[in-house]
């Protein structure tokens, strides 16, 4: 059942290459934005951490991948991997802060690490651009397929990334680190009296996100050959938050309902009126809040289960 | 000594004092009650013990080593298992669930991201068997926020069983259970493993003479009397004191 779903949904994306050829760059970004939600429901989702950072990881290994091709190597791949680790690093560091604060203070501080680090890349502009950005990289071709101007590569090569994180994040999700952290956001005071090490624990499934929304960020700076501050955006944060919570949080693929409905109603909105799509995005959040307070997966369970 | 040692265990608030030099000996096998009349320090000195509250001054020994500075999942994994006041589960997973979890982290299994819950045949044994033994075996896929009070007490305790501990420190144990689960609740009780270390925490006197070997009474924060349940029940100061007229 969850296979079939899963091959329909990998069928649907492959599809939509011959569908909207020349949609591929939107529909890139989308799935760069659905690996960052993913990322960011294991934190929110899973764990029960608060965080409107996640954008902090999402922008280091972005940057991390543009400096890789700018100074060390074009190959794309090898980029990613440098990406994932340096986000990872960064979410290892500042979680192992972060994490002894809880609620409102480890929210406040998770915004703090992702603007200090936004401070840090406009600041420091002989390596980082400063505002302008990096730019001026060429990535090499990926696997001997060229980054094409049609953005066909940069598509397969976000759909499988994303795929393969995906994979790996359902596994984690049903895993005795999966189920430890659904006891921690439970009850963390009882994850204590069971012997749990709560704080390694939360560290551990910060960074291994950090990993993932550090792909989402190389992604990005790979496919669009270009970086700027804005990858450390509040926004993006609070954006890839609330696309969580209308696909639904702690499900995996609520992560993907939510954002391809944000990103779609965004983008058509938008169209029609550049200046006031927010209120499309503002009435679908309240319909789905008074309606599925689940989220958006929640209804799909009604479906399945009749 | 083997065993959870208390050894003067003062705590202050301020100006307050809610231990008073306490001593406490739990050996293997005992069972030991500590009761006393509503903050006499009872919960206060079951979290030093446990390691949730640092002592103002004091030592708690595990089996003879100092382990006053151990927190306390750290204590938890060195043998010393507690059940709550309030039932605390993980009211959102099922009964298995929650057993599972006690029993991965037991194994120190909880970090691994890449295997199954649920494939590991020792783990899902052991879950089986404690199941059948708190006879919850019916109720092992509803959420436990959804079982009845008396259910949701059966497995706090099979929870804390599960961590296979040497010292199994129970507040409470009865508190909130209906009548009708009571019975049920002391032969859980009674059947714990004959080399266990168990301190109950009590309100419920009927429990106490039937289960404790040796009892505690604490009043102020100081240990007022202590001896074997007939001489408890004699002593004038604590029948004068907590007992009242029920066992006078």
């Amino acid at each position: 059942m969850r296979l079939a779903l899963d091959l329909a949904l990998l069928a649907g994306a492959l599809g939509l290459m011959w569908i909207v050829p020349d949609q591929l760059a939107f529909l890139t970004r989308v799935l760069i934005m659905i690996l960052l939600v993913l990322s960011l429901d294991l934190v929110v989702g899973f764990a029960g951490i608060a965080t409107l950072g996640q954008a902090a990881m999402f922008g280091s290994g972005a940057y991390a991948a543009a400096l890789f091709a700018l100074h060390v190597s074009a190959e794309p791949l090898s980029g990613l991997v440098v990406g994932m680790a340096a986000a990872a690093g960064v979410a290892f560091v500042s979680g192992l802060a972060l994490l002894r604060a809880k609620a409102l203070t480890l929210l406040v501080l998770t915004i703090a690490v992702a603007e200090v680090l936004q401070e840090v890349a406009n600041q420091a502009d002989t390596v980082t651009g400063g505002a302008d950005g990096l730019g001026g990289y060429l990535m090499a071709p990926l696997l001997g397929a060229e980054f094409d101007l049609w953005g066909r590569t940069g598509y397969l090569y976000a759909l499988g990334v994303l795929a393969l994180c995906f994979a790996f994040a359902r596994r984690l999700a049903g895993s005795p680190l999966g189920l430890a952290l659904r006891g921690i956001r439970e009850a963390p005071d009882r994850m204590h009296a069971l012997g749990t090490p709560v704080y390694w624990r939360l560290v551990t499934v910060y960074t291994l996100a950090g990993g993932l929304a550090g792909a989402a960020g190389a992604l990005s700076a790979q496919t669009t050959e270009l970086v700027s501050p804005a990858a450390f955006d509040f926004s993006l944060s609070a954006e890839a938050l609330i696309m969580l919570i209308l696909g639904g949080t702690g499900r995996l693929y609520g992560a993907i309902l939510g954002t391809v409905l944000f990103m779609a109603v965004h983008h058509f909105a938008a169209a029609v009126d550049p200046f006031n799509w927010l209120f499309a995005i503002g009435a679908l959040v309240l319909a789905v809040v008074f309606l599925a307070p689940a989220g958006l997966v929640s209804l799909a369970d009604r479906w399945v289960r009749r | 000594m083997t065993g959870l040692e208390a050894q003067g265990i003062v705590k202050r608030y301020g100006g307050l004092t809610v231990a008073d030099r306490v001593d406490l000996a739990l050996p293997p096998g005992r069972r030991v009650a500590l009761i006393g009349p509503n903050g006499a320090g009872k919960t206060t000195l079951a979290d030093i013990l446990t390691g949730i509250t640092a002592p103002s001054a004091g030592r708690v020994l595990l089996d003879g080593a100092d382990i006053t500075a151990l927190d306390e999942a750290r204590r938890v994994r060195a043998g010393i298992a507690k059940t709550f006041q309030i039932t605390a589960l993980f009211p959102g997973l099922s009964l298995r669930d929650n057993l599972r979890l006690a029993l991965i982290e037991r194994r120190r299994e909880s970090w691994r991201p890449f295997a199954r819950v649920g494939e590991n045949p020792e783990v899902e044994a052991e879950a089986a068997a404690l199941l059948a033994d708190f006879d919850l075996t019916g109720a092992a896929d509803r959420r436990t926020g959804d079982l009845p009070y008396g259910a949701q007490r059966l497995a706090d305790i099979a929870l804390a069983l599960a961590l296979r501990p040497r010292v199994l420190i129970l507040d409470e144990p009865s508190a909130g259970v209906p009548a009708g689960e009571r019975a049920r609740l002391l032969d859980v009780l009674a059947a714990l493993p004959s080399d266990l270390a168990v301190l109950i925490i009590e309100h419920d006197m009927d429990l106490v003479f039937r289960l404790a070997e040796r009892i505690v009474v604490l009043v102020e924060g100081a240990v007022l009397a202590e001896g074997p349940p007939e001489a408890i029940a004699a002593d004038a100061r604590v029948r004068e004191l907590y007992l009242g007229a029920r066992h006078g």
